[in-house]
């Protein structure tokens, strides 16, 4: 999009050396050792785990944690405003909520708004440098459901303290999952969650290193191939094109839910449980399914504060049908500051409508056919959240819809022949298969991704054995990953 | 088997691989951070903001050659003939005046013996600021530079390192691979890569044309310059009274001087290089070197791949000019130097580039 001028910084990310081998060991090792020590474990452990959370928050830089104090501060007022006028005043929480959302949209849309007056004006207003605070859209989220929860005299009991750690609780500070503030501020008053706990850390480094693997070993290998497509659009042909709408399926998949695994593996280490945000999404058979299976956390914060309160689906089919629509256009803006994360919720909205309205024909169709359409569907609306704009996915579908040429090029092949592979290729005694078979390597990263995302059992649901088996992948895993971060640094200088 | 168990399990085999591919990668060491290469390895060197540090730092030489991407066609092995020293060059492409210097001073802080330092003084970056680094393109690897032990782990646990580098060095010696490094000569050499002519140097200039105004050199700009030169270039080669720099003013084409006639900047430049030469040329130990009035070089475009790049028989010539003393500037000459230049490149007839012609034979050599 042109005139984009948000500036985004660098944090301290989940799959980075300096979490891994430091923050994380170093945090859960004196979270418990202090707990262990203090007289008053809740206050003090609490505590300990603010200051960790704004450790965290505050490796991006100063300014944005005074930003997130500001945030919190404003919606404090509002909440004590709450408190003491009255818990049920509408104008407080509208106000409140507009509040935040106009923060939100001051930071995240302010440009595309420019943006698009420009172009419909004719003007040449010029855009702003926005220092975008992380986690802006998830945070903002979970502060219009603490004031909600206010409003219905759910946060009583809760002091300023619970509030503050609620909102920065570093597991799910960034990229959720969203979660309930009682949910949450329940765990944080537990004395018994304030000792260690074997089991959980057990079941925390499972969780965290099945995360790292899905984010380093197979979202960032797609990405490559993604990255190829968009670059390339030109002189790909339809089945690149196939594949990249494919690898980007895969990419965001393994990306987002290994995030929400390590944080959920992470929480998990400090006897906090995160909601559950994915459970094999690409098994469902309809794009309602899909809706119930994917970002479970967004789905239900959106249908229990938007979908719910303009009526659900008891007030006929019209307005079930408009509130679908209103919902999902509200996720599309949510996810990103262009038109096409709008026209993507409002697809998936429709793809909903339709599962509603044609429920019975469609219940009997072959349950295959199901499965695929629903796959393709959400494969094309991926393709369009990837665009750069609604015209380049228009012309990326037409390219693909014409299957003028279904050969894959050898260099987007390339971007799967990851010497780390090579090695499993020989320790398996495949390497020969690379010669053989055309895209081997390519073959190989969709066939494991189809197999994860349609025969494995949900990270979530499984039993978390503590078997010698689970013990080495484990360690093959993290080891595996830990000799995957990071890249050799390279200058790109142009006449000097 | 219960958690305690597995929690022991994981631990203690984590740290047990965790040492193996840190002994691994320090073994190798494909950058040298920590050591000279091994013998039986062949060491492929391409990175030179990654590699320059560890060569510097380990390896054995009395002679530096470094530079901008100036300097990056200089053949280590004519400078160890002509001058007979022996020789590394660690080119740092797009480095200000500070990056060069912060590696020079690494160099004597790790070597006593070092003879000579050949260097390139880009005009271009006159008016840098004299702390100024390059950070336009590309993530510097700090790791590698500072003392922090730490942040090691951001080369020791490397995907690229690991197996981009470690790897295929250790599959080249099952294979038979000869012990050694790529050549000095070798190193960073781009010729290959380009076109020369006219053509490509002019290939985005339509005209050369008078200036609508002029600007000159300020107070300001001129205190600034001279911190930078005293600071970046001249401060190492007092503390270093033995050692013979030879430095040099990179002979940029009668494009890149039509151009800054163009946006009135010309007599601008040549007042602040008149400001550098000033505070360089009493430093008894510096021999500065120009062949910007070598007009026969500047204005052949067939010698440029651009505005600004000469072939490697330019790099050639150069040398052979300083060990002849061609081209030196002294306390008594500079100022001769600088009226001719400033005549020349004022009154030069660019437009008249336009009528060259391309050779497509590249000299290999300039007849001195």
């Amino acid at each position: 999009m042109k005139g984009k001028r948000l500036i985004r910084i660098n944090y301290m990310q989940f799959n980075t050396h300096i979490f891994i081998l430091f923050f994380l060991p170093i945090s859960i090792i004196s979270y418990f050792i202090i707990n262990r020590l203090s007289k008053n474990k809740n206050h003090i452990g609490n505590c300990f785990l603010l200051i960790l959370s704004i450790i965290f928050y505050a490796y991006a830089g100063v300014k944005i944690l005074f930003f997130l104090i500001f945030s919190i501060i404003i919606n404090y007022i509002f909440i004590l405003l709450q408190k003491k006028i009255n818990y049920y005043n509408r104008i407080i929480l509208s106000g409140a909520i507009i509040i935040n959302v106009l923060i939100l949209l001051s930071f995240k849309y302010l440009n595309f708004f420019i943006l698009n007056i420009n172009t419909i004006f004719n003007k040449e207003i010029a855009s702003l440098d926005i220092i975008l605070p992380l986690g802006i859209s998830f945070f903002t989220f979970q502060q219009i459901q603490y004031q909600v929860e206010t409003y219905y005299r759910r946060t009583q009991s809760y002091s300023f303290f619970e509030y503050v750690l609620y909102v920065f609780y570093f597991p799910k500070l960034i990229m959720g999952p969203l979660t309930d503030p009682h949910y949450l501020i329940t765990q944080f008053r537990d004395p018994q969650k304030k000792n260690i706990n074997l089991d959980n850390i057990v079941q925390g480094i499972q969780l965290f290193v099945t995360g790292l693997l899905k984010k380093l070993c197979l979202a960032d290998v797609f990405a490559q191939g993604v990255d190829w497509g968009f670059t390339n659009q030109s002189i790909a042909t339809s089945g690149d094109l196939i594949i990249v709408m494919l690898a980007y399926t895969f990419q965001i998949y393994f990306d987002f839910s290994g995030y929400t695994d390590m944080a959920n593996g992470i929480s998990k280490m400090l006897n906090i449980s995160l909601p559950i945000n994915f459970n094999s999404p690409y098994k469902a058979f309809s794009i309602r399914e899909f809706w119930k299976r994917w970002h479970m956390s967004l789905t239900h914060f959106l249908t229990q504060y938007i979908y719910i309160p303009l009526g659900g689906s008891k007030k006929g089919n019209t307005i079930t049908y408009i509130n679908t629509l209103v919902v999902f256009v509200i996720s599309g803006i949510w996810h990103g500051a262009n038109w096409t994360f709008i026209l993507w919720g409002f697809l998936h909205g429709m793809g909903q409508i339709l599962n509603r309205i044609f429920q019975k024909q469609y219940e009997k169709i072959n349950p295959v056919v199901q499965w695929f359409l629903t796959f393709s569907y959400i494969n094309i609306l991926w393709l369009l959240f990837r665009s750069a704009s609604i015209t380049e996915w228009i012309t990326m579908l037409k390219n693909i819809l014409h299957l003028s040429d279904m050969n894959i090029s050898q260099k987007l092949i390339n971007k799967f022949i990851r010497p780390e592979t090579q090695i499993i290729f020989k320790t398996l005694r495949i390497s020969f298969l690379n010669e053989k078979i055309y895209g081997f390597s390519l073959l190989f990263y969709i066939a494991i991704s189809f197999i994860i995302c349609l025969c494995c059992e949900n990270t979530n649901s499984k039993e978390h054995k503590k078997s010698f088996l689970s013990l080495i992948f484990i360690v093959l895993g993290f080891v595996w990953c830990l000799t995957c971060l990071g890249t050799e640094s390279t200058f790109v200088y142009f006449n000097f | 088997m219960n958690s305690k168990n597995w929690l022991i399990g994981f631990f203690s085999l984590s740290l047990f691989f965790i040492a193996i591919i840190t002994g691994f990668v320090v073994y190798i060491d494909p950058f040298f951070h920590y050591h000279k290469p091994i013998e039986n390895f062949y060491y492929t060197l391409n990175n030179q903001r990654s590699q320059n540090d560890g060569i510097t730092k380990h390896f054995d030489y009395n002679a530096i050659i470094t530079g901008t991407s100036m300097t990056e066609n200089f053949m280590a092995s004519e400078v160890d003939e002509i001058f007979n020293v022996n020789s590394i060059k660690v080119p740092y492409s797009g480095a200000t005046y500070k990056e060069i210097d912060n590696n020079l001073q690494t160099a004597f802080n790790t070597h006593e013996n070092i003879e000579m330092v050949i260097r390139s003084i880009d005009s271009n970056y006159f008016f840098y600021n004299k702390d100024e680094m390059r950070e336009d393109s590309g993530t510097f690897p700090d790791y590698l530079y500072n003392k922090n032990p730490l942040d090691d782990v951001y080369y020791i646990f490397n995907r690229d390192i690991i197996y981009n580098r470690c790897l295929p060095i250790i599959n080249d010696y099952w294979d038979g691979v000869s012990g050694g490094i790529t050549s000095f000569d070798n190193y960073s050499y781009w010729m290959h890569l380009y076109t020369f002519g006219n053509t490509e140097v002019l290939k985005e200039t339509s005209e050369f044309s008078k200036p609508q105004s002029e600007e000159s050199l300020t107070l300001e700009e001129k205190t600034a310059i001279t911190e930078s030169i005293e600071q970046n270039i001249v401060s190492l080669a007092r503390e270093n009274p033995d050692t013979k720099f030879y430095y040099f003013f990179t002979s940029y084409s009668a494009a890149a001087w039509g151009e800054r006639l163009r946006k009135g900047t010309l007599n601008k430049q040549i007042d602040a290089e008149q400001c550098v030469i000033e505070t360089i040329i009493d430093c008894e130990n510096i021999y500065l070197y120009s062949f910007n009035n070598f007009t026969d070089i500047t204005t052949n475009l067939n010698n440029y791949k651009d505005a600004y790049h000469y072939g490697e028989w330019i790099n050639s010539y150069m040398l052979t000019a300083m060990k002849n003393g061609e081209g030196l500037l002294t306390k008594e000459n500079y100022i001769l130097y600088l009226e001719q230049e400033r005549n020349f490149y004022n009154n030069f007839d660019y437009n008249s580039l336009f009528q060259q012609i391309d050779e497509p034979d590249r000299p290999t050599k300039l007849q001195f």
